[in-house]
This record gives structure tokens, sequence and C-alpha cells, in this order.
């Protein structure tokens, strides 16, 4: 019978090849994570949420960076902590390839934004007044309301675990209906599943 | 860099700022700025309106309408923005990275916990607990944002239509966003042309 070996290369080439496919690979994630980045920062209107329906598909589907858990945790932190909510990106960035990740898609996601306001900035008026500028937003506006509203349909079949649809319900009266604090929701909620993981609720992916 | 300057035509007492208060102001709303963009815009009312009379009250509303008008993070852009007015582009670049960076620091830290391969068993229950109401959070983003984009679209029936129609067409084809933004925007230019 036939045992199997792996067969180790053979040439000088076969061992530069290797690293070298390798290192086109990981170039190539971080080219797909630079676009992704980008369009949040620079193509994207609508607020932080726009990272939902600009990302969501390829983080997890796509590339494979995280789980739709580990995306719905991403989201989660962009709302909790304090400053720009688009650094949400800094999160999907970790998940793609380490710190070096997540910095570069800071870095990609934030820059335009410097470029637009301190070169822009001289011009506000005109862009203001600009008719191409409030068409653009006339059509973009409602597309960007949709997918934000669109993307909470694939949010909530990410959902692993039954307890955790009455933990959505509860923050969809306490944030909906009520029109209350999402940082409040998000903290309160954490709790709650902090409090179920001590009590044996399901928590993991 | 700081050449670019911006008009001193509406400067109240912005004279003397130097980039060490901005630094500090800007790292305090980076730090504390909670809540995201509703709260970046009342700290920055606060500190160069109100308290510091840095920017009159109609160039800041000014800023927030520009910069809702850009792509990219709105509230981010206007804090750029008001330490753009302070000190140009210099001023413009340290306010940016202060109000940034805080934030930044937080989320790379609480990332490493929660995206670790063996995450602790708590740190699994508040990511389950907090993940669960992401779904209810963007349908909250979303309806914010919809009395600004229905009232410029205008008042006819047809327009009306159009916005329920661009809306559906956004939430339907979520995963190519840029392209059907970019389709609706081209169908909608002649409404505001007309």
């Amino acid at each position: 019978m036939r045992t199997f070996r792996p067969r180790l290369p053979t040439s000088i080439g076969s061992y530069f090849a290797f690293p070298l496919i390798a290192t086109i690979g990981s170039v190539g994630a971080l080219g797909a994570l630079a676009w992704e980045a980008f369009k949040v920062g620079a193509l994207s209107y609508g607020g932080g949420f726009v990272i939902i329906p600009l990302m969501q598909f390829d983080a997890v589907h796509t590339y494979h960076w995280m789980s739709n858990a580990q995306f719905l945790n991403a989201v989660a932190l962009g709302q909790i902590t304090p400053g720009p909510v688009v650094q949400t990106v800094a999160v999907v960035g970790y998940a793609a390839a380490g710190f070096g990740g997540a910095l570069l898609a800071a870095f990609i996601a934030f820059t335009p934004s410097f470029l637009f306001v301190l070169f822009g900035g001289p011009h506000f008026d005109r862009i203001r007044a600009s008719v191409g500028v409030q068409a653009f937003l006339t059509g973009a506006g409602p597309a960007a309301i949709g997918a934000i509203a669109g993307a909470a349909v694939p949010l909530t079949l990410a959902l692993s675990h039954r307890w955790q649809v009455g933990v959505l319900a509860a923050a969809f009266v306490w944030l909906v209906l009520f029109r209350r604090n999402v940082v409040v929701a998000l903290v309160a909620a954490g709790l709650i599943g902090v409090a179920g993981s001590f009590a044996g609720l399901p928590v993991g992916p | 860099m700081s050449e670019a300057a911006p008009p001193e035509s509406a400067t109240l007492s912005s004279g003397g700022v130097s980039l060490a208060t901005i630094a500090r102001g800007w790292t305090r709303i980076g730090c504390i700025g909670f809540g995201g963009p509703p709260t970046h815009i009342v700290l920055l009312r606060r500190l160069c309106v109100t308290e510091r009379s840095w920017i009159s009250a109609a160039e800041f509303e000014d800023g927030i309408a520009a910069t809702n008008l850009l792509p990219g993070p709105a509230s981010t852009q206007l804090a750029i923005f008001c330490a753009w007015r302070l000190r140009g582009r210099l001023g413009g670049l340290l306010g940016g990275v202060c109000f940034i960076v805080p934030g930044l620091i937080v989320i790379l830290a609480l990332s490493s916990l929660f995206l670790a391969s063996r995450p602790p068993h708590w740190a699994e229950g508040a990511a389950a607990g907090a993940g669960a109401t992401v779904a209810a959070v963007a349908l909250t983003a979303a309806l914010g944002l919809v009395p600004a984009s229905w009232g410029r679209m205008g008042s006819r029936w047809s327009q009306r239509t159009r916005w329920v129609l661009y809306a559906i067409t956004g939430g339907a084809l979520r995963q190519r966003s840029v392209l059907t933004w970019s389709w609706c925007s081209w169908r909608a230019a002649p409404l505001r042309l007309a």
C-alpha cells in the first residue's frame, strides 16, 4: 500500500515561489481591505452605519475576515466607543490583518475627510450652492437609508441564539419606538449578555 | 501648511488659538464623545461657539450643512473644519487626529479582546448581548436620516414616489451600495435641475 508523502520543493525556484505567492495573497487581501475602507471614507453617505451595507457581505462572505457574529460585535464596538462611528472599519481591518490592518483601514477611511476639508474648505460655499451636489444627494440619500434599513434583515438573521432575539426585541422597543439612547441600549444588552454567560446561556458562535 | 488659512471676515476671537489648545480641546472631545455624531456636534458647538466664541453660530451651522454634503463621516469632517477655521491646515490636521486617535486606541484594545481566538467567556457574553441590538440600532440610524432626505427630494407626489423607490432599491441592492447610490443620484438629477 502506498503511503502519501508530501513532496518537498525540489528546485531553488520552488523555495521562492511559496513565499512569493503568500506575499501576493497578503497584498491582495490588503488591497481588498483598502478598497473597503476607501468606500466607507470617500464614497459613502449616511454616517457611520453605511459600514453595514458596504462591508458586511464582503467582510463575512467574500473575504471571510470575520464571522457574522464578529461583524455584529464590530458595529457594536463602533457605537460604544467615543469618537467617530466610522472607526468600526478598524475592527474589520483588525480581523483581516491584525493591528497593521486596523491602522491601514482607519488611515484610508479617514484620509479623504482630511483632504475634503483642508483643501475643499475654502470652497464650501460653492459646494453648498452646487445644483449637481444637491442632485447627487437627492438620489443618494434615500438609497443609503434603504441600504442601512435593509441591513437590519441580515443582521437579525445573523443572531445565533434564541435569547438574543428577546434582547433585539427589547432594543427595538427602546430605540425605535421610544427613541432612547443607543449607548445605553448597547451597554445594557452587553451586561445582559455577561449575566447570561454566568447563568449558563449559550454565548459562543 | 497653514498658508491656506480660512477667511478672516467671520473670525471672532480665534486669532490667538494655539495648536496646543486645539490639541487639548479636540482630544477631550475625542475622549468623551460617546454617542456618535449628535454628541460630537453638541460638544464642538459648546467648545467653539458657546464657551470660547472662536466661530460664529452661523458659520458653525454652515459647517454642518457643508460637511453633510461631503461623502464620509460628517462629524469627523466637522471637527476637522472647526480646527481648520482656527489655525488653517495644520490646525485642521492636528484637530482631526486628536479627535480620532483616542477612540481608535480604545477600539483597537477592545478588538484584540473580542476578536481573540479564545475570548474570555464573559466577553463572549457581552459581545453576544450587545451584538443582538445592532439590527435595531441600524434601523434607528436609518430612521434618523429620513426627515432631511425626504425634505430634500421635494413635495410633489412623483418625487415622493421616487424617494420610496430609491429607498427600496437601496435596501434590495445593499451589497452594491455605491453603484446603487450613483444610479439613484443620476436618476434624481433632473428632479433638482428642473
